[in-house]
């Protein structure tokens, strides 16, 4: 189950899309998928995992769709027979629903799935649905990320979560919605959100990184695929591009994100030599683009920029804080995310304005969506500790270590905690 | 004889590439250069990156206009190119087939124009 387990959940999201193609049902395509997983965990452990094993879960859901298919076509024409009788009723060949045939394994090839997954974002991000409700169907429909997973990565609770998707769901049913593969001028309307969702589910990639091979981190590299695939269908839009110049910058850095140990080491720490300087140049290209083009800014287009200038800086201390804090400022008038007042406040800091930057992370303390985020809590830790504040530096640091996400994090965060004991 | 040797490929191919598949590429073309290097033959040649980095310019009538994005909006795009100094169109085909991209995208010959008669 362990090793099984990444494998599964990278396949999930392909899974689901494709068979949400060949049924036409998005509950359907999900019931067939958690079909298919219970059939791979049992069959995989004994067998080992196939050589395709997003065809292999795709050719098993679809077939077990197809049964239940079949079997609800009997119980609907005999419904006063009861389920244990139809089962074993034998299904006269014209009766079996005509669309649904049994596939090999050969048919399904990697483009085609990829095509899929970004066809059912779009389609969860349907414009009569909030823009908080789309992004949470496609984080539970289309990524497969558990009510637990999205809550955090919204900085809401759990049950808000199921509530919001439970009423999706009706809404979309209520409204007789079909799986329609939106087209032309229906995806302007769902860019936004659909972004979104790959950016979550690239910070989730980034903060959850184990070690330094980027290769096994399916969920990033995934993200930026569909970041470059939502570039090439809006080609004249500036924000796909800049959210993709994001996620490269970012990614760049990731070699140096773990030491040797495997401990987390902070940006201003890292061994720039070990950033990748292809997707630098990249990033930047792409944000230059976007600059000349003169388009009206982007919450993504500023992130970038101020991923831009660390990117550029030869070393940590040459870093354009002054900068930072103005795009930072300018971001917050776009942004009205909880988090971006906190990396403000982190740049005043290093800016040398280290008792402002105190006091505005100290009125945040009562901000919804801060209450569990780690990043928070680290940062009061830092800025409060660079303040001479150590007993309140401790504190903050303390819930921070509650709240890591990885081993990497937590070791980093005792290790400053220690220092203001 | 100069040509240029352009790749014209879909971007999905190179990004859907695992690590090993790129470094196959790259091999090729490795191979490619020091042929062409035994062979005696001038050239040179760069990748490009992707048509989102791109940008497009236009005057019209003393108005300069940016646009973002690729001058044209085709399926294949251009990815990268070769120059070579070759004898004949032959022998330039004969290295054009030797590009590794000519298994999954097209590579177009055409000859530099030195307008040596203007």
């Amino acid at each position: 189950m362990n090793e099984l387990g990444p494998v599964l959940k990278a396949a999930y999201p392909k899974v689901v899309a494709t068979l949400t193609r060949v049924l036409g049902d998005m509950d359907a395509a999900m019931d067939a998928t958690q079909d298919a997983l219970v059939k791979a965990l049992q069959r995989w452990q004994k067998d080992g995992v196939p050589a395709q094993p997003v065809a292999w879960l795709v050719t098993v859901g679809r077939n077990r769709a197809i049964d239940v298919m079949r079997r609800e076509a009997r119980t609907s024409s005999w419904d006063n027979l009861d389920m244990g009788l139809s089962n074993v009723v034998p299904l006269a060949a014209n009766q079996a629903p005509a669309r649904v045939e049994r596939v090999e394994v050969e048919e399904f090839n990697l483009s085609e799935l990829d095509d899929d997954l970004l066809r059912l974002m779009f389609t969860c991000c349907h414009p009569n649905l909030t823009p908080v409700t789309q992004i949470t169907l496609v984080l539970k429909v289309v990524l497969g990320f558990s009510v637990h997973e999205i809550a955090r990565m919204l900085l809401t609770s759990p049950a808000t979560i199921e509530k919001r998707i439970t009423r999706a769901k009706q809404r979309l049913q209520a409204e007789d919605i079909e799986y329609a593969v939106p087209k032309g001028t229906e995806l302007s309307p769902r860019l936004r959100a659909v972004l979104q969702a790959i950016y979550l589910l690239f910070n989730e990639g980034y903060s959850r990184i184990q070690d330094r091979d980027l290769v096994r981190n399916t969920a990033l590299l995934e993200a930026v695929r569909l970041g470059r695939m939502v570039c090439r269908l809006f080609r004249h839009n500036p924000e796909p591009r800049s959210l993709l110049a994001l996620m490269l910058l970012s990614t760049a850095r990731l070699p140096a994100r773990l030491d040797e140990q495997g401990a987390y080491v902070p940006l201003l720490e890292q061994d720039r030599h070990r950033w990748d300087q292809t997707m630098i140049r990249e990033g930047i290209a792409l944000i230059d683009a976007v600059y000349v083009s003169r388009h009206p800014p982007s919450a993504y287009q500023i992130q970038a920029a101020i991923s831009a200038i660390h990117s550029k800086a030869p070393n940590a201390d040459a870093t354009d804080w002054r900068q930072i804090v103005a795009l930072y400022e300018k971001l917050a008038e776009y942004d009205s995310s909880p988090v971006v007042p906190v990396n403000l406040a982190v740049a005043r800091c290093y800016g040398g304005e280290v008792a402002p930057a105190a006091e505005q992370l100290r009125g945040l303390h009562t901000t919804p969506g801060l209450a569990d985020y780690q990043p928070y809590y680290a940062a009061c830790g830092f800025v409060f500790g660079r303040l001479g504040a150590r007993a309140e530096a401790a504190s903050a640091y303390a819930r921070a270590v509650e709240l890591a996400q990885s081993a990497a994090e937590k070791t980093y965060l005792l290790a400053r905690l220690k220092e203001m004991q | 004889m100069q040509y240029l040797l352009l790749i014209y490929e879909a971007e999905e191919i190179w990004e859907n590439k695992s690590l090993e598949e790129k470094r196959a590429v790259l091999a090729g073309h490795g191979a490619l250069h020091e042929r062409l290097q035994a062979d005696g033959i001038e050239h040179s040649g760069q990748p490009l990156m992707p048509t989102a980095t791109a940008v497009s310019l236009r005057n019209r009538g003393g108005d300069l206009q940016v646009s973002d994005g690729p001058f044209a909006e085709t399926k294949e795009q251009l990815a990268g190119f070769y120059l070579v100094d070759v004898e004949s169109l032959e022998a330039a085909m004969e290295y054009a087939a030797l590009i590794p991209h000519v298994a999954t995208g097209t590579i177009e010959v055409r000859p530099i124009d030195n307008h040596e008669d203007l």
